[in-house]
């Protein structure tokens, strides 16, 4: 998906993608208005490239975790004029606008398995590590007393809650009290 | 018609074109005491009878429908407090007296089936919930609403103040997340299907009805009551 104010910048950018064939423009915006940031949402782009110019003047630094509340796909930014540096971090990517074609599709390769790969770890069950811990935060134990047990940082421990969290979709103790009872992993 | 004719603060919509444009706005009018059998009506008219400012229904509006909308302070400076605190007592009621009541009945018969062992973790995770929402309610009716009372009326306040709500404010909506979770994706296969999912819409409906109760309290209420407490009523 394209999202570029520009029509002959996006244009361009299309047939430069369809003649090496590799990846298509499932659609363009050419700005994030109300009702384009809903189709944003309902969009299966697996990449999205947004010229940081579509985005208002006061939301150009944030961009990034803008787009990120309506899609999971990586974000590449496409430089079309000198910008302020700040409104380029976050990016996952950025194109210039005298990238030759096949710089431009190394980009958006790159961009699309670094996504996948932090995707992968993400859809899996929970680790052998990942379960004991649950069942010691289920038994009420603090972070810095599980940190102790297993021999870990409690750095390490805070993370190691965060993905049980982004996994099962419970995130308070009690509610994961439940989730571990219900799976047999505790007897109450 | 375009949501700004709709939301225009000369009140010319008829109630009924409001309704229909966002749904969830039924719970706002019947909150307020205004009646619902007057669609024909304009919400001006409306809210008249009902003796409801219509500046502050609009606000309550606008921000039930656009998750993003910040109310500016010049709109801020017309909210009728009173209103406002109408509209949250209402809801109190509801939440407790009805939506947490029917919720409790379909998580009931929906966990019947399951080993006792499950039926009492789950029972006590909702009531858990359940006791903590009802806490934080009665907090806003004992401590909150009578000390805005106060500030309305110009009275001097007994030592309260709104950043002491603020920091009360807990969060509850995190374990109705959990409950909806649990319920979704990990309860145990002899329940039925129906009451599951009667029991999901259930939850889904509280969990938005509530996210805009809260963004209320925010957006509106803190916000004016700070502007009150700084600079008085103008």
């Amino acid at each position: 998906m394209l999202i570029i104010p520009a029509t002959m910048v996006a244009r361009g950018f299309e047939s430069i993608l369809n003649s090496v064939g590799e990846f298509q423009v499932t659609s363009i915006l050419s700005d994030l208005s109300h009702n384009n940031e809903v189709r944003l949402r309902f969009s299966d782009a697996d990449l999205i490239v947004m010229d940081p110019q579509a985005m208002d003047f006061n939301d150009r630094k944030n961009a990034k975790s803008a787009l990120q509340a309506y899609t999971d796909a990586p974000v590449i930014a496409l430089q079309t004029t000198v910008l302020n540096e700040e409104y380029l971090k976050g990016y996952d990517e950025i194109i210039n606008l005298y990238d030759s074609p096949s710089t431009i599709i190394r980009k958006l390769r790159a961009a699309l398995t670094v996504k996948h790969e932090v995707q992968q770890a993400e859809s899996e069950e929970l680790s052998a590590r990942e379960k004991e811990i649950l069942v010691a935060v289920a038994q009420g134990k603090q972070n810095k007393e599980i940190a102790d047990m297993f021999n870990l940082s409690v750095y390490t421990v805070i993370t190691h809650r965060k993905n049980i969290s982004k996994k099962t979709g419970i995130r308070s103790v009690a509610g994961l009290t439940v989730y571990a009872m219900l799976n047999n992993l505790i007897e109450v | 018609m375009t949501h700004k004719d709709l939301f225009a603060s000369n009140g010319k919509t008829l109630l009924a074109d409001l309704i229909e444009q966002n749904f969830p706005l039924i719970n706002i009018v019947g909150r307020l005491g205004m009646d619902l059998r007057m669609g024909r009506y304009t919400v001006a008219e409306v809210c008249d009878k009902a003796g409801v400012d219509l500046e502050t229904f609009m606000l309550i509006c606008k921000i039930y429908t656009y998750d993003d909308f910040v109310p500016t302070d010049n709109l801020l400076d017309k909210v009728s407090v009173k209103d406002i605190v109408k509209y949250l007592h209402a809801s109190h009621q509801y939440y407790a007296g009805t939506a947490l009541v029917q919720l409790e009945e379909s998580i009931e018969n929906l966990l019947r089936p399951c080993s006792e062992k499950q039926k009492s973790a789950i029972w006590k995770f909702y009531s858990e919930y359940s006791d903590e929402v009802r806490r934080h309610f009665s907090y806003e009716e004992e401590q909150l609403f009578p000390y805005l009372d106060m500030l309305c009326c110009g009275k001097e306040n007994n030592g309260y103040s709104i950043s002491q709500f603020e920091e009360h404010h807990s969060n509850v909506d995190e374990k109705l997340a959990d409950l909806k979770n649990l319920i979704m994706r990990y309860l145990p296969e002899e329940c039925d299907n129906n009451l599951c999912m009667q029991t999901i819409s259930l939850i889904f409906h509280l969990e938005t009805d509530l996210l805009h109760h809260t963004r209320i309290e925010d957006e509106i209420l803190v916000a004016v009551v700070n502007r009150i407490e700084k600079n008085g009523r103008k």
